[in-house]
Formats: structure tokens, C-alpha cells, sequence
């Protein structure tokens, strides 16, 4: 079957036996898988010469001056892992093809399924744990293979809407950003999109505005909602909220690019809540700061309703924020900066 | 001796790999064949796919999975075969204890079990009084089931075993509740503290002194490697191991995490 796999930097196709499946895991034959562009992109980009290189100038500027031992450290970590293939996406459209032993939810050969995850990667073959698959039927294909990415920010947005906001400010505008924001469309709440990274697939589009530098925000907003790591200071944004404030910070964003002192300080001010989906590597991201993590478990919701990202992407027109490749094809010159579609339908 | 690796994860590339990387004719093969493809790389190892595994014999299995997978794949391996468990038996719950026993039996296969956590009972110079362990497991609807590996999870279960190996008590001594999402373990007399659950951090003393995870890690490998070549010319742990864990009747209720939610 084919995979396509980081290394060194770009996307590579090969060749790779069929994965086996476990007792409660759900082999899927992939249609189409979508290419999270700031996840995937910041995965791809960490493997990279230049990355590495970048890593170790960035010493200086942080420390006044370069430490051989971190460099040795990060040159032997470089050496490690430039051989390494990267496994990239999270969420797939399919046909079951093979159902493990003990798989208690209702899925049988031959369904159309959406799956998410870790292990629901870019390849023509998929297994997994029957906990991410959800049937699916009625869906254009394309927007199939994003119901499990969909579910991230929708889910997010969700705890907002909680709290009835009249303003969402979006930072990022990549595929969460811009699924977020037609999301809040549907919700008739009006939302703005910062992406500080000029990179708004929006901007592709043109018919929604967008900001590129906080220092365009002219109004205050209700709820914040973060979409992208790109954030190191909070102060940015302070004097843009309004009071008791939510801000949600979602996808795979670092934590621990906040200081302590400045999670304190937004603490009483306004709430924080988190909703890292299911594959989104929560576990790991919840240990990074663990000074702040038992506070902000007691606001996160890891219960992902897929139902809702399914219904939202029924009646979505996605088509014209989407590009569809071909796996047969070279893929290292993809336009990153759009939702890219991988398709497997001819593959055997 | 011809030895597949089935598993790629953590436990395999942090302490597993360095150990024994030098023994002759070692195979890897993983559920995810890209992960061990890139480990087998690393350590100049052979990669073996796991879907020719009833077509390939070795001399030793050594499974480093998700326990819950165990009995699926010992039911491939050819009777007679040696198969080395990567973790305890405790995270069962007592059907799949059951099931695992009558395949062990039915195959005549020759177990041993890692009670990999063992090894840091060296790191003392003296008798265990009391052990405190925390470990963070991420706790969702099912998340046995939807959460590959589990390593966090099991460290509780090895936690588990060193209280028993500490103390040699049953844990017919013991009361077993779960507290905020938490499975605490209390010894009736004994100062113990076992809890495992979304505590958002890790966290091992013995007799008050930390345990870190890098002397962890070191003594593991030694451990693991002594324990591993003396496997290969003498039987397993399993009967005894197996006595032990079905005293552990009353860790059925762990299974029951799976209906715990997060707040």
C-alpha cells in the first residue's frame, strides 16, 4: 500500500505492507485524507536541516551566547532523527475492509466511515481503534475525510458558543481557523480571523476580511479563540477583550509558550478552557506544564461530539478553500497553505 | 537465538533497544510498521512484517503490547514457542486472565513476564516501607480501547507488583476504592499510596525517596537485559507470576476506569 511519510523535511510516497488490525481496531480502505496544514506543515518543518539549524541560532539569541553542550545535544538529536519517517494526518474517509474481534460499536465490512487520530494517517490503508470510526453516510467525499479535523474546532467553538458571544476573535487561519470561522457563520455570531502568520486561507478566497497584525483589531471581543502555536505573548491581545472573557485555546499548541505569571494573571479575568481532540496528542501536551494543567483540566471537555461536525459539513461548501491531490503524484510542491485533499479512490 | 520484537513504542526504543540491540539475529515488527521500520533502522535490526508472522518462526517473542492485544497475537505464535511479556498480568480483568491462561496452556507456551519496575527495587540498599506512586493516565469514554499502548497506565499496575513484592502480602489485606478519579490502594497497616488516575503528573517514591525516571530507565535496561538471557535457557515466571495475579481479584475494579469521566 501507499503512505505518504515525512523525511527530511518534505512528503514522500512509499511503499509499506498493509497494517495489521488489533482486536478493537477497524481497517479502512482511504478514499481521501486531509492535510492539516499547521499541524502536518510544523511536523514536517521539525524534521528539516534548516530547523535544526535554526534551533541552534536561536541559542544565542536567548542566552547571549551558544552553549556547545546544547548544540552537541541538538546536532545528535538532529543525526538521530533525520533518518526518521514522520507519520503524518489525523482524519480519513473510507470503505471498512476488516473489523477486529472484539469491536463492540456497530461497523461492518463494506460501511463508509470517517476516522480520526493518530494512527488515521495518509495512506491508502488504515487501522484504527474502533473508538475514532463513525459511520457516515450522505457526506460529498471530500468534506468526509475532514470530520474528524472538523471536530476540533468545532467542538472548541462549541464551549464558546456557550457563553453567547457577540464577538469570537479567531487567531490562525488555517484549516481549524477557517473551519472555526464558517462554523460561527452558521451560528450567526460574527467572528474575525488575526493570523499573525499572514498565511489566512481566507485571503486566498478574499470575500471575508481578515487581520494580519493585532494592531488592526479595532473593536473588543467577547471570546478568543487560539488556533495556532504561533502565539508567544498574551499582552497582544489583553487590551482587545472584553471582561470575563473565554478563550479557548485548541490544536497543538504549546503551553508552556505562556508564563506561568501570565496564566495567573488571565486566571479571574476570563476562563480558560482547552479541547485537544481525540489523536491530538493531549496526553503529552497536558504534561508540558504541569504547574497549570490541573486547573485547566477542570474546564477541559475531552468528549468530542463528532455528530456536530457531521452536520456541519453536510450542508458546508468547502470546495473552494480545498485543493484535491492525486497520491500517484509528486506531492513536495503542494501549496501548504490551503486545506489539501489526498485521494486514494484508484489505488489497489 | 531468533528473536522477534512485536512493539515499537516507548518502553521498546527507551530501554528494550539499548539493552539487548547486540543480540545476534533480532527481528522488529509493530501493529505500526513505520514506527518500527524506523527503530529497526536506528539499531541496524531487521524489520519483520506482522502480517507473515504464521509464516516465519522464531526461537522468542518478545511482546511489548497494549495487554489487551496480548491473547490476539499469542494465538499466531506456534506451539511451544518461548514468549517474553513486556508487562504484568494485573491489567486484565479475569475473563482475559482466563483466556490467556487456557492459549498458554492449549499452545504449551513458555511465558515469562517483565515486572519490568522490579529492577528499581535495586536502586534501594534497604526493605521497601512504603511506596508512593502517582502516574497521569488520560482518562476518556473508553479509553482502554481507544488509547493505544497505555504505558502510563500499566506503570500503576507495576506499582501495584512492587507493593506486593515489597510487602509479600495478598491483597486480600488491602482496600481498593477510587477517589476522584483515582484508584488509591491502601494497605490496612501498611503506609502505601497507589494512585493512578488524571493527576496530571508522575511520580514514584520509595520510603520517601524520589525515584527518577532516568535511574529508571538505567537500571531497567540492566535488569531487563540479566532477566532476558537468563530466559533464554531457563523456563519463565509464568506460574508463579499467574498465582499472583489471580489474587488480584479485587483489581477487576481498575477495568471499571473505563466509566470514569474527567469533570
Amino acid at each position: 500500500m501507499k503512505q505518504i511519510l515525512g523525511y527530511r523535511g518534505e512528503m514522500v510516497i512509499e511503499e509499506l505492507p498493509v497494517p495489521l488490525i488489533g482486536p478493537y481496531d477497524v481497517k479502512i480502505k482511504v478514499f481521501s485524507s486531509v492535510y492539516s496544514a499547521g499541524t502536518e506543515s510544523h511536523r514536517l518543518n521539525g524534521q528539516s536541516k534548516k530547523s535544526f539549524l535554526t534551533k541552534i541560532s536561536s541559542y544565542k539569541a536567548v542566552w547571549g551566547k551558544i552553549s556547545r553542550f546544547k548544540i552537541q545535544e541538538t546536532l545528535a538529536k538532529y543525526r538521530k532523527f533525520k533518518g526518521y519517517y514522520a507519520q503524518l494526518g489525523y482524519s480519513c474517509y473510507g470503505k471498512v475492509v476488516e473489523v477486529g474481534c472484539n469491536v463492540e460499536k456497530n461497523i461492518e465490512v463494506g460501511d463508509l466511515v470517517a476516522a480520526g487520530g493518530e494512527s488515521a494517517f495518509h495512506a491508502s490503508y488504515v487501522s484504527v481503534p474502533q473508538g475514532l470510526v463513525t459511520k457516515c453516510n450522505g457526506l460529498h467525499s471530500n468534506n468526509f475525510s475532514m470530520v474528524y479535523l472538523a471536530t476540533i474546532p468545532i467542538n472548541s467553538c462549541n464551549q464558546i458558543l456557550k457563553d453567547s458571544p457577540s464577538k469570537v476573535l479567531i487567531v490562525g487561519g488555517g484549516v481549524i481557523g477557517t473551519l472555526a470561522s464558517l462554523y460561527l457563520d452558521t451560528k450567526k455570531v460574527k467572528n474575525m480571523i488575526l493570523d499573525p502568520n499572514e498565511n489566512c486561507i481566507f485571503g486566498r478566497n478574499e470575500k471575508k476580511s481578515w487581520l494580519k497584525s493585532h494592531n488592526e483589531i479595532t473593536t473588543k471581543y467577547d471570546a478568543l479563540l487560539i488556533t495556532t502555536g504561533s502565539i508567544q505573548n498574551m499582552d497582544d491581545y489583553y487590551q482587545y477583550l472584553n471582561k470575563e472573557v473565554h478563550v479557548n485555546i485548541l490544536g497543538e499548541i504549546e503551553l508552556n509558550a505562556f508564563t506561568k505569571g501570565q496564566i495567573e494573571e488571565l486566571y479571574g479575568k476570563i476562563s480558560f478552557c482547552n479541547s485537544f481532540g481525540y489523536g491530538r496528542r493531549d496526553a503529552e501536551l497536558e504534561i508540558l506544564n504541569k504547574n497549570i494543567q490541573p486547573r485547566l483540566k477542570t474546564t477541559s471537555s475531552l468528549n468530542n461530539n463528532v455528530n456536530d461536525a457531521i452536520n456541519f459539513l453536510k450542508n458546508a461548501d468547502l470546495r473552494k478553500f480545498t485543493k484535491i491531490h492525486s497520491v500517484e503524484k509528486d506531492l513536495t510542491q503542494i501549496d501548504r497553505n490551503t486545506i489539501n485533499i489526498f485521494e486514494y479512490r484508484d489505488l489497489k | 537465538m531468533k528473536t522477534l520484537i512485536i512493539g515499537a513504542g516507548g518502553y521498546i526504543s527507551s530501554t528494550v533497544l539499548p539493552a539487548l540491540n547486540d543480540l545476534p539475529d533480532l527481528h522488529l515488527g509493530s501493529k505500526n510498521h513505520v514506527n518500527a521500520i524506523n527503530l529497526a533502522n536506528e539499531y541496524s535490526l531487521k524489520f519483520f512484517d506482522l502480517n507473515k508472522i504464521k509464516k516465519e518462526k522464531f526461537d522468542l517473542y518478545f511482546l511489548a503490547l497494549p495487554t489487551f492485544e496480548v491473547c490476539h497475537f499469542l494465538q499466531f505464535l506456534p506451539d511451544f514457542s518461548k514468549v517474553w511479556l513486556e508487562k504484568p498480568l494485573a491489567a486484565l480483568d479475569s475473563d482475559s486472565l482466563d483466556e490467556l491462561d487456557k492459549l498458554v496452556k492449549a499452545k504449551n507456551l513458555d511465558v515469562h513476564c517483565g515486572l519490568l519496575k522490579r529492577s528499581i527495587v535495586s536502586t534501594l540498599n534497604e526493605p521497601i516501607k512504603s511506596i508512593r506512586y502517582t502516574c497521569n493516565v488520560p482518562i476518556q469514554n473508553n479509553w482502554k480501547k481507544i488509547v493505544s499502548g497505555g504505558a502510563n497506565w500499566v506503570d500503576g499496575i507495576h506499582a501495584i507488583d512492587l507493593y506486593y513484592l515489597a510487602n509479600n502480602h495478598s491483597f486480600k489485606d488491602t482496600n481498593i476504592n477510587i477517589i476522584d478519579n483515582k484508584l488509591c490502594v491502601k494497605h490496612i497497616e501498611k503506609p502505601l499510596e497507589v494512585n493512578v488516575g488524571a493527576s496530571g503528573y508522575d511520580e514514584l517514591y520509595l520510603n520517601t525517596k524520589n525515584i527518577t525516571k532516568m535511574l529508571e530507565y538505567e537500571k531497567s535496561q540492566k535488569f531487563l537485559r540479566k532477566q532476558f538471557i537468563k530466559f533464554t535457557c531457563n523456563n519463565g515466571n509464568y506460574d508463579s507470576v499467574h498465582k499472583m495475579q489471580s489474587e488480584f481479584k479485587q483489581l477487576e475494579n481498575i477495568v471499571n476506569l473505563v466509566n470514569l469521566k474527567i469533570g
